[in-house]
């Protein structure tokens, strides 16, 4: 079976938590999870900082995301709202540097949405791939 | 009197879990048993949160070393004495050991039975995460076998096509199959639950059909042991069903046994008393051939005519005599005329027919009897060219004991049947025979053998014109071998025995017909079979597992047969035409068709569910199922018993060694469970003592240039199919640095993963990769975590006490291998390029630590509440001295108790002020004037200021020199009245963060300053406040208490630390730390310094990613790490 | 060529055997007027006496400030900065290569300049006032304005406006000047970070874009920019034929009369880039000095104080304590507003003045050149 993104890898950041445990469940499934996604495991997804993402993308990733847990239900407290404030001036950086804002994205989960997952990766995965090749990558 | 015996648990619910939870941190050994399987599952009206903190608290459960779980376990009984509390516990039969199962899936793939709704005996369960099999009562068609063959089993195998699988399961209980599918009395097919619905299944030819099928090609199954030449010899007289079924038996016992036989050729009544057109004489060859072969011996031309024959076989060596010689004689109707000729016994005219003897055309034939011989006899007079048969019988059709199938068989071949008719008298012409004179009969009540006692006629005789003759109305044994010795009879001339088959005399058994008078195939066998057991329990006892022989079934109904389920006609072989099939000695019935028989198969309504098919067993290389794993009872003592809401308890609740966590709501109710759980757990530390921990870690494996190992799981091998994970070996053996690569079966599995030990110290590896269904080496479990990850944990770092600096654990399983299944190549792309990521954990691990720093040993609470008051008399089990600080009136009896407890009470005094930290708290507090003598209470009094506005150095002096002020030191601070909560805290703001149950923490009554808890939850109506007090008494205790991590219990080994050179002293990683372990610190002007105290941390790594100068570094947190990982990914 | 030959090489061009070990530098430094352990001389020392292998040097080398102050102390003239950007490459190991502030973004947005087929947004600041042309002699040569205003938005700086200022100043004297769309970084930080090929990447772009549009005369409103442009750009094997000024300089050559006269006093900062390395004191002076009062810190012209950071490299304790001191400086002048004519001394500055524990006593206003000319000009 071909697998959607073979040449269009998306690197995640996910939190440890919630969101790692919806990834793990979502692997595990049955459900036809073809996705190429390089999983990056951080405690928290308030750890990410922009020069993460912007080294993905200057590594040749077509796209970015930040998987972290939900306002209220994040283990260390200050995570969500960290990851939410670097979000914005993320997209603005790539889109000065020319990439989609669109190939950045930051969600968050409770512990038991893998299917929200999965439609989330879905449809980044789809919205990565309309846009064209990434100038970063190789 | 104090106790170091283990605390048990009744109920693994969430206040269970949490409840052992709190006391294994505090050092008490816990038994935590729950009746149910699943333990993880919650119901559907419990919030997500609930749902995930009862998933956190399993895996934390399981992996804390001081705590038992055990599930499917029920508590049978309750005393206490001696200062103790004695409990019975019987936990369930395990078939799938938790501790084995590597949750591959194997055994899923192997299970034939499979629902329409997809429905199968095995599934997964979410915590524990194993299998587990859905067992019900034996299934009626097993039951109702004598040979305990499995019909379910075979019959699901052949429903999916797997028609050698179902081959075996047939040859592993029954030595004669191909004889059994053509004439077998098939009581299975009597027992089964389908004629519920239309007709029974067709057991007996689905049978057959596997055994033709599969025979075609294949001898015997590889799966039957044969004898040694050295094992006990036993001698089995007679070779009939009975004979073979024993010596087969003992040969697979590892026995030598010989058979010995009368006639020229073994198979006894099989071969004498069955026609070959219903039984060919080939099947009956191939299948004793393959009983013979090899292993046991045959002796033919044997006859044993005396007794003196017998003692000569014990002469000759033989430690056991199994009697098999069948029911052979022919009863005699003891009527006038009867020994006219042309008047048959039915065994004799049989036997002399199929030997070969010539018979000449019998003419006008009537048979008496109404059994399977006497159907035998009628269609051998038919082919032999009788001009009629006729078949009398004293009872009507109905009662006929010879199979419906077979009578039928008889009456499309021309016999007739003539039902309530009894011969009175043989009357012949000359010496033969003329006419048989018959009287009618009706039927009278039922006998003692359950059916209608016929009852003659009066003045109904008649007569019928015979030719011949055939008597068939049962047989006796033979037992001329018997004179001469004392071998002991019953009144119907047999042998008697006890019902294992042992005779009055030593060494000499019985079965069969010579024991039970005729009766079917099956049932001989049978009697073969457990005079075999009886055997070779004599001659080796240790054989023979003691105590329950059978394996234990469950007790579990069937599900109910559904209205709607649709009818689906019996399929019937195919039968030859009368005209043909009459003329030769050939098969009548044919074998069914391959499709035929899988749509057949699939008419049955798989009754026990699991059907013991043991297709799971054979494949589960990890040994994790076995069906015959039996319930485990154990007494055992425990100082305390703890019972959760759900369970019922004993009536005598109230002794102090029987704690009853608090009731709370149902619904929805989970962050009053995590409370009044941790409660009960304090209350039941009283008068016991912590055992002392083991250091996990303590194996390192060696520092300088790294020599790594690399272990790759296959997971049993599901995840290897075609040796596709050995594609990566050669590739990483290349980096530089990786010095040995190795597939592995199964990680996790206790045995298979000793080899990584093995590995390590033989090849003296200093650094290993485990690339598997794992994904941290950090020595905590979280919701990610399972049975099985966390078990590979247990073996690394506990078992085998490696350091998790050496060790690295990635996750290819999920997120590789599992997803690209069905593509190989970027399965085993995505896993080179995860595995080469993993490498840097190891370069990045060897700051992993857990520093540590004594926390202040005195407590204080606020207020003499109830609540309060509660908190102080659980902390006193830990805090050398605890303190109640109070402005208000506090009752004489008050006092005193709390002097009982040994707990200091300070008043009035008002507390003003709060400083410090978790652990290190300053509490100021102003006295009430009663406490100052008349100058002092002239001494300045700070006035508060106003919110947001911070206390200048000016003010701050007035609490060291006033002596209106007093400072005093806490580790923890506990709020025993809400007020308390405007306190103000830190230099320049007042507390808004205390608030019970914040974001951090579920069920929590820690505030929002890490190390102050509120010991009343107005949240929590309905617990009382001596739970909510004793609850934050636990929590504070568990913050404080456990050795492998100080404050955070075996919370985590990240740990961040600030580099002082490169520390801008911003103060952002302070104004982010959730846990207030980031520290500001002025030192010059300009210049800050941060640092971080380490037993506070809990490792997010909020602060680097504030942190504008790169000060701050937390192993595998790092810029650099993650510059490496993700370089690994687009490499 | 092993390592320590190169380091002989470059130890031989910039004289570093003529070093008297005279301390001149080590007194002048402002970074170890704050770091003890800190100095050039030991660094020219244990360069000649340990080579490669020296653990000083290999941290000190990452530390320097590269403000250039000892530069104009040496009585030898050696070029002490220049020196240590040519060993730096030398320096780069596994696992230390200077710690880079904010996780190296800031240089992965540069070097990520650096790929050829960039379409950036990076001139949303053009609006309808602005003239701008796609062809002509002058350039206006941006710089990372727009990158830094983005990245650094917590700190409300408006440095898009500088550039906004710059092209209304240019249109104001009746210059359209060209704004390439897709000009890339100049390199400055990446060169000093001992990145070379990501700053021959793109030099080579940038000139390919100048040569394109016909520019003869680079104007910018950044010292570093000026400096690397004018310096660094042009080498031996291809010549760099762009005359390049910053727009003080640009704006004194032709004789620019600033508008009216501003009420706020205010004082300058001279940029390490700009000063030191240019020379160019008295062209900002001069325009400041005309439309309202100036006052000097006590650190200034060629002894002016660092803005304690550059290549967002090492920007750690003893930097603020530098910014420290040199926004106490500039508040004992009493001046309203501190004016520099380097956005990166903006950025330093202003992130220095959230200290917790001074917050009150070093809140400054602070304005770049451009700005405030354009102010007076409206």
């Amino acid at each position: 079976m071909p697998s959607l993104n073979r040449k269009k890898p998306i690197l995640a950041f996910f939190c440890n938590w919630a969101p790692y445990r919806c990834y793990m469940d979502l692997c595990r499934s049955e459900s036809s999870f073809r996705h190429l996604i390089y999983p990056v495991k951080v405690m928290c997804s308030g750890r990410v900082d922009p020069a993460m993402v912007l080294f993905a993308f200057e590594k040749g990733a077509e796209g970015v995301m930040v998987l972290g847990c939900k306002d209220k239900e994040c283990r260390y407290g200050p995570g969500p709202k960290q990851s939410t404030k670097i979000a914005e001036p993320i997209k603005a950086l790539i889109h000065i540097l020319g990439l989609e804002s669109e190939r950045f994205r930051s969600v968050k989960y409770s512990f038991n949405e893998k299917n929200r997952l999965l439609e989330e990766i879905d449809s980044f995965a789809k919205t990565v791939d309309k846009l064209k090749k990434s100038p970063f990558v190789p | 009197m104090t106790s170091k015996k283990g605390i048990l648990i009744i109920g693994a619910d969430l206040q269970g879990l949490q409840a052992a939870l709190t006391l294994a941190h505090l050092g008490r050994n816990v038994t935590l048993i729950d009746k149910n399987i699943e333990i993880a599952a919650l119901p559907e009206n419990w919030s997500d949160k609930g749902k995930r903190w009862n998933q956190y608290l399993y895996t934390q459960v399981l992996y804390h070393p001081l705590i038992e779980l055990l599930t499917q376990t029920e508590m049978t009984q309750l005393k206490e004495a001696g200062g103790e509390v004695k409990a019975g516990l019987i936990q369930g039969p395990m078939w799938v050991s938790p501790d084995l199962c590597v949750d591959c899936g194997k055994c899923l793939v192997s299970c034939p039975v499979e629902f329409s709704n997809g429905y199968k005996p095995l599934f997964e369960l979410s915590g524990p995460s194993t299998m587990t099999i859905d067992k019900r009562k034996i299934a009626p068609c097993r039951a109702a076998c004598p040979i305990g063959m499995n019909p379910q089993g075979y019959i699901a195998l052949i429903a999916q096509g797997r028609f050698e699988e179902a081959y075996e399961l047939i040859w592993a209980t029954n030595p004669l199959p191909g004889i059994c599918g053509r004439v077998c009395h098939h009581p299975c097919e009597t027992a089964c639950r389908r004629q519920e619905i239309d007709e029974p299944v067709a057991i007996c030819a689905l049978k057959r059909f596997a055994v033709d099928e599969v025979g075609k090609k294949k001898k015997k199954p590889g799966t039957c042991d044969t004898s040694s030449p050295e094992g006990p010899r036993v001698a089995v007289i007679g070779s009939g069903p009975a004979g073979l079924t024993a010596a087969y038996d003992l040969a697979r016992a590892g026995f030598c046994p010989t058979i010995i036989e009368a006639e020229k050729k073994p198979g006894g009544l099989l071969l004498h008393g069955i026609a070959p057109y219903r039984l060919p004489r080939e099947i009956i060859k191939k299948e004793i051939a393959q009983i013979l072969d090899p292993g046991v011996d045959l002796r033919l031309n044997s006859p044993v005519n005396s007794y003196k024959d017998i003692e000569k076989l014990k002469a000759e060596g033989f430690r056991a005599i199994l009697l098999a010689t069948g029911a052979t004689k022919d009863l005699r109707m003891q009527i006038k005329g009867e020994d006219l000729k042309g008047i048959y016994g039915c065994v004799s005219f049989l036997k002399d027919l199929w030997k070969g003897k010539k018979i000449k055309s019998p003419g006008r034939v009537v048979v008496i009897g109404g059994g399977n011989a006497a159907i035998e006899a009628a269609r051998a007079s038919v082919r032999l060219g009788a001009k009629s048969v006729t078949i009398i019988y004293r009872r009507t059709r109905k009662e006929m004991p010879a199979d419906p199938h077979e009578i039928d068989q008889a009456l499309e071949e021309g016999v007739k049947l003539r039902p309530l008719t009894i011969p009175v008298e043989f009357e012949g012409r000359g010496d033969g025979l003329a006419q048989v004179k018959c009287i009618k009969m009706k039927l009278g009540d039922v006998d003692a053998s359950g059916r209608p006692r016929p009852i003659p006629v009066d003045g109904s005789d008649f007569f019928i014109n015979a030719d011949t003759a055939i008597v068939s109305i049962g047989q006796k044994a033979d037992i001329s071998y018997g004179v001469g010795g004392d071998l002991k009879l019953n009144q119907r001339g047999a042998i008697e025995v006890e019902a294992d088959g042992q005779t009055n005399i030593f060494g000499v058994y019985a079965s069969g017909d010579v024991v039970s008078g005729p009766s079917t195939v099956v049932e001989a066998m049978a009697s073969g079979r457990r005079a075999a057991r009886t055997i070779i329990y004599a001659l080796k006892p240790d054989t023979v597992p003691d105590g329950e022989e059978e394996p234990e079934f469950s007790s579990l109904e069937y599900d109910p047969i559904l209205k709607d389920t649709p009818t689906k006609k019996r399929r019937a072989p195919f039968h030859r035409k009368i005209s043909e099939r009459v003329k030769d000695k050939n098969e009548v019935i044919g074998s069914f068709t391959m499709k035929d028989a899988i749509n057949e198969a699939s008419r049955c309504l798989q009754c026990g569910v699991c059907s013991e098919c043991l297709r799971c067993e054979a494949a589960c290389d990890l040994n994790a199922i076995s069906h015959d794993r039996t319930a485990i009872q154990r007494t055992l003592h425990f100082s305390k018993v703890i019972f959760s809401d759900k369970v019922q308890t004993p009536s005598k609740i109230e002794s102090s060694r029987m704690i009853r966590i608090e009731r709370f709501g149902k619904k929805d109710s989970w962050a009053k469970a995590v409370v009044a759980g941790r409660a009960a757990a304090v209350k039941a530390l009283a008068g016991t003592t912590p055992v002392t921990v083991e250091p996990t870690f303590h194996k390192r494996l060696g520092d300088g240039e790294l020599k790594i190992g690399i272990f790759i799981c296959s997971c049993n091998g599901t995840l290897n199919e075609n040796d596709r994970l050995d594609e990566m070996i050669s590739p990483l053996v290349d980096i530089s640095g990786v010095a040995h690569v190795e597939v592995l079966v199964s990680a996790c599995h206790p045995e298979k993963g000793r080899r990584i030990e093995k590995l390590i110290s033989e090849k003296g590896l200093n650094g290993a990769l485990i690339a598997s269904c794992t994904c941290c080496h950090l020595a905590f479990a979280c919701e990610s975590c399972n049975d099985q990850r966390i078990r590979l944990k247990h073996r690394l770092f506990r078992e085998s006490g490696y350091d998790p600096k050496d060790i690295a654990l990635i996750n290819i399983k999920e997120t590789c291998l599992l997803p690209f299944k069905e593509d190989d190549k970027t399965a085993i792309d995505q896993s080179m390029r995860m595995i080469r990521s993993g490498l840097w954990q190891l370069k990045d691990s060897k700051k992993l630590s857990k520093g540590s720093e004594e926390p202040c040993s005195q407590a204080i609470i606020l207020g003499a509440t109830e609540a309060g008051i509660s908190a102080a008399i659980g902390l006193k089990e830990k805090y050398a001295s605890v303190i109640i600080v109070e402005n208000l009136k506090v009752e004489k009896s008050i006092e005193e108790e709390l002097s009982k407890f040994g707990i200091d009470l300070i008043r009035p005094v008002k507390p003003v002020r709060l400083d410090g930290r978790r652990g290190k708290f300053t509490l100021i507090l102003e006295k009430g004037d009663s406490l100052l003598s008349k100058e002092k209470k002239k001494s300045p009094k700070l006035s508060l200021q106003k919110k947001g506005k911070r206390l200048q150095n000016l003010d701050i002096k007035i609490f060291d020199e006033s002596p209106r002020y007093k400072k005093i030191q806490a580790g923890i601070i506990i709020l025993g009245r809400n007020e308390f909560k405007n306190i103000p805290y830190k230099r320049d703001s007042f507390a808004t963060g205390l608030h019970a149950g914040g974001s951090r923490a579920f069920g929590s009554l820690e505030t929002g300053i890490p190390g102050v808890y509120m010991a009343s939850w107005s949240q929590v109506k309905k617990l009382s406040d001596q739970t909510t007090g004793m609850s934050a008494a636990g929590e504070a205790l568990e913050n404080v208490s456990d050795k492998t991590g100080p404050f955070g219990s075996f919370v985590d080994n990240l740990v961040a630390y600030a580099d002082p050179e490169l520390c801008r002293g911003c103060g952002k990683c302070a104004d982010i730390c959730p846990e207030g372990a980031a520290i500001l610190e002025e030192i010059t002007r300009g210049a800050g310094l941060s640092w971080i105290e380490q037993g506070l941390c809990t490792g997010c790594g909020n602060c680097i990613s504030e942190c504008p100068t790169g000060a701050i570094s937390l192993p595998e947190a790092e810029q650099w790490y993650f510059e490496k990982v993700i370089n690994a990914f687009f490499e | 060529m092993n390592q320590n030959n190169i380091l002989s090489e470059i130890i031989e061009k910039f004289q570093i055997f003529h070093c008297v070990e005279c301390g001149k530098c080590t007194g002048a430094c402002p970074l170890a007027q704050v770091d003890r352990d800190f100095s050039p001389r030991l660094v020219a020392k244990y360069v000649i006496e340990e080579g490669i292998d020296s653990e000083y040097v290999k941290e000190k080398a990452w530390t320097c400030l590269t403000c250039g102050l000892c530069n104009e102390r040496c009585p030898i003239g050696i070029s002490f900065t220049e020196f240590i950007r040519a060993i730096r490459p030398l320096f780069i190991t596994e696992d230390f290569k200077g710690h880079l502030s904010h996780g190296g973004a800031l240089q992965g947005l540069m070097r990520m300049q650096a790929a050829p087929d960039l379409n950036q947004n990076r001139i949303d600041w053009i609006t309808g006032e602005h003239k701008i042309s796609s062809q002509g002699e002058i350039l206006y040569f941006t710089g990372c304005l727009t990158y830094l205003e983005t990245f650094f938005s917590e700190m409300n700086l408006e440095l898009k406006k500088i550039a906004s200022d710059t092209v209304k100043i240019l249109n104001s004297i009746g210059v359209e000047p060209v704004v390439l769309p897709d000009e890339r970084c100049c390199g400055h930080d990446l060169i000093w970070i001992g990145d070379e090929i990501s700053f021959h990447k793109l030099r080579s772009l940038n000139i390919e874009s100048f040569k394109k549009a016909g520019v003869k005369t680079i104007i910018t409103s950044c010292g570093e920019c000026s400096y690397t442009l004018k310096n660094l750009y042009g080498q031996p094997e291809e010549d760099f034929p762009f005359e390049v000024m910053h727009i003080s300089e640009y704006l004194q050559k032709i004789g620019f009369s600033a508008g009216k006269e501003l009420s706020e006093i205010a004082t300058y900062q001279d940029p390490c880039r700009l000063g030191r390395f240019m020379g160019v004191y008295d062209a900002p002076r001069q325009l400041l000095g005309s439309i309202m009062e100036l006052r000097e810190m006590p650190h200034f012209r060629a002894g002016a104080w660092c803005c304690g950071n550059s290549a967002w490299l090492h920007c750690d304790r003893y930097s603020k304590q530098m910014q420290v001191e040199r926004l106490m400086e500039a508040k004992g002048t009493k001046s309203d507003l501190i004016v520099t004519a380097c956005p990166k001394c903006q950025v330093h500055l202003t992130c220095a003045m959230n200290d917790v524990n001074l917050m009150q006593d070093l809140n400054m206003k602070i304005r770049d050149i451009s700005s405030v000319i354009a102010e007076s000009i409206e």
